[in-house]
């Protein structure tokens, strides 16, 4: 007790540098504690990007693909799947739900996703969160088009403005269907997914854009035919490039992708997203484990600055150890009370660098869900911080042997004779 | 019996010759003892063994009873804490805490000091006040306010109240009065015998000023018991 209340009065003497030496605790921990929160957050907000779709179908390629084309818009599926092979998976008893997804088409660099309305009653996100409209309802019309929020908000649309969709993926396309505009009809609710940055529109509409383009390039057909005279058309797709799933009984999924995956009439492949997912974020990770060790590292920095204040005063503080000496204090108090310090100091600036992300995360967590969707509120005071805590406090009392031997080795030298 | 007797101690720092070598050297209770000591004549080593901070490679101290170079680091460091008080002839006090609480340190370190001042039926800090009292301390603003605010002089006489405080058998007092003036000296050297007296401890007063020697039950020079001073031609 005796020796808490003197560690504690000797450091708040030189508090002045005491406060400098837990500054940079407290900043190394807020660092790699704020690190690991976005790390675990992400990673949360990124294996929620899709959940409640028990598998993903499409032509068969890898699992990772074709998640990556359907959900994450990234790559090109390979090959699609036949209209007929979806009719037949709808068809399944065990099959709860399908909704189909056609790829292909972008308008200025966002990935245009032709679908059913279908999709926005069953893709849900982070624990099973809705697909919201912030304005307008869906798509109804050939010619409407809903936008996620971040195309409305960095193209500046309103509800009821003409877009023209191009053909192909790239931000700039030579090949606009031009002649044929769509009106935006809804503008959804910010989801943090890649669904904020896509155009989706009905399956027809994929059809109708493409009249005329079924080579790939126009032909003079596409130019003759006007909207309207597109509507007379039948519009129903020939092939889509993937379709989400939902199964009447979860349990029996392995059972449904089996029949996905040996289904006779085309090769087929079914994934199940969160394993996709998961293996995906194998690979994202990464930079996220990277950073986590780089400010591991800050925090060994933070310690050797506590080690280095302490081994610094000790000059000055020989007179003191001598003094304690001779009032009856034994080495053993001489070591204790240093590496008491080295607690106080590692202790304090935790528990502020500690504080410091959960006050960041209060008054950044609105601002951090919308712009990137990662939603930090889920991360609460958990065991990861009282074990930083405790390994930071510990590792510093470890640390504070080094200046307390020092010390004993002095004060044992000196006796009781104070050197001036 | 004496309070401190020293038989045959012989002490060398690591890797030196033999430093310091005394055949007989004693203190009674109570007894006031003037020790003349030069630099060099090994006084720090000698304050060293008899607070049980140093233990001698030969001989004999024993203290109040007790063989120090028998009893373990922590058992000389409780005697050290229980039974003796130290007066350093500068820098005394923790600067961090306050006069009260300097004064009082020894018995938040040793219970049996602790309890003897309170078996007397005061608190601690009544004590402190009633020592510091008596070395002139009165103004009740000093006692809570930081150590480094002191005098010199107020300073010594802060460090006299905490060597006294619990009544140690044995004040050791390593040059107290070199960094005072002729007036202050004197006042504080009374005081000092005086307290002694009155708590019953004996005081070993290390001084290089013969002058001093005067006020003593007895005077000893440390250049003659030590056989391996350097006499000075």
């Amino acid at each position: 007790m005796t020796l808490l209340a003197l560690a504690w009065a000797s450091l708040w003497n030189r508090r002045g540098s005491a406060l400098l030496t837990i500054l940079a605790v407290a900043v190394s921990v807020l660092l790699f504690v704020g690190v690991d929160k976005l790390r675990t957050s992400s990673e949360e907000s990124f294996s929620q990007t899709i959940s409640g779709t028990d598998m993903i179908v499409g032509a068969r390629t890898s699992p990772v693909s074709l998640v990556l084309f359907s959900i994450f818009h990234i790559g090109d599926p390979a090959a699609g799947m036949t209209w007929e092979s979806y009719e037949w998976l709808a068809d399944r008893e065990d099959v709860a739900w399908t909704v189909p997804i056609s790829l292909g088409d972008s308008h200025l660099g966002h990935r245009v996703v032709g679908t059913t309305t279908d999709f926005f009653e069953h893709y849900k996100y982070r624990d099973g969160q809705d697909v919201t409209f912030a304005e307008g309802t869906a798509f109804d019309d050939l010619y409407d088009v809903v936008i996620g929020a971040g195309v409305a908000e960095e193209l500046e649309y309103a509800l009821g403005d003409e877009i023209t969709l191009s053909h192909g993926t790239g931000p700039v396309s030579f090949q606009s269907h031009d002649n044929r505009p769509f009106t935006i009809t809804g503008i959804l609710n910010p989801t943090g997914t890649p669904i904020d940055g896509s155009v989706l529109v009905s399956l027809p509409a994929i059809e109708a854009i493409h009249v005329g383009w079924q080579s790939g390039a126009p032909s003079p057909l596409a130019n003759i035919l006007t909207a309207d005279d597109v509507r007379q058309l039948d519009l129903t797709p020939h092939v889509i490039s993937s379709a989400l799933v939902g199964l009447t009984d979860r349990r029996r999924s392995l059972l449904a992708m089996r029949a996905v995956n040996t289904y006779p009439e085309e090769a087929l492949l079914a994934a199940r997203p969160a394993q996709a997912i998961a293996e995906i974020w194998e690979l994202v990770g990464v930079a996220g484990k990277a950073l986590l060790a780089v400010s591991g590292f800050v925090i060994v920095v933070g310690l050797v600055s506590i080690l280095t204040s302490i081994l610094t005063s000790l000059r000055e503080r020989r007179r003191e150890m001598a003094v304690l000496r001779a009032v009856g204090a034994g080495p053993h108090h001489i070591v204790l009370l240093l590496i008491c310090e080295a607690i106080f100091l590692a202790a304090i600036g935790s528990a502020i660098g500690i504080g410091l992300v959960y006050l960041m995360i209060a008054l950044a967590a609105p601002m951090f869900e919308a712009q990137f969707g990662i939603a930090l509120a889920q991360s609460e005071f958990g065991s990861t911080d009282m074990i930083v805590f405790a390994v930071v406090t510990a590792s510093a009392g470890l640390l504070g042997l080094i200046p307390a031997l020092q010390a004993l080795k002095n004060s044992l030298a000196d006796g009781l004779s104070i050197k001036l | 019996m004496s309070l401190l007797t020293l038989k045959d101690v012989e002490f060398a720092w690591p890797n030196s010759a033999p430093f310091l070598n005394i055949a007989s050297f004693e203190i009674a209770p109570g007894e006031h003892v003037f020790l003349k000591g030069p630099s060099g004549s090994g006084k720090s080593t000698l304050l060293g063994l008899i607070s049980g901070v140093l233990s001698a490679q030969k001989g004999e101290i024993s203290f109040d009873g007790q063989d120090l170079a028998k009893l373990s680091g922590g058992a000389r460091d409780r005697v050290r804490a229980t039974d003796m008080g130290v007066v350093f002839q500068l820098f005394n006090l923790l600067p961090y805490l306050s006069v009260m609480s300097n004064v009082t340190l020894p018995c938040k370190l040793s219970a049996a000091r602790r309890n003897r001042v309170t078996n007397g039926g005061d608190d601690l800090e009544t004590e402190a006040r009633r020592l510091l009292e008596r070395l002139g301390l009165t103004d009740e603003k000093l006692l809570n306010s930081p150590v480094t605010n002191l005098s010199v002089g107020q300073q010594q006489r802060v460090a006299a109240a905490r060597a006294l405080i619990g009544a140690p058998k044995l004040i050791i007092a390593d040059e107290p009065t070199s960094a005072l003036d002729t007036r202050a000296r004197d006042a504080f050297l009374a005081l000092l015998k005086e307290e002694s007296e009155h708590a019953g401890s004996a005081l070993l007063f290390v001084s290089h000023d013969d002058g001093l020697g005067d006020a003593f039950h007895r005077r000893v020079d440390l250049t003659q018991i030590n056989t391996l001073a350097e006499v000075p031609a």
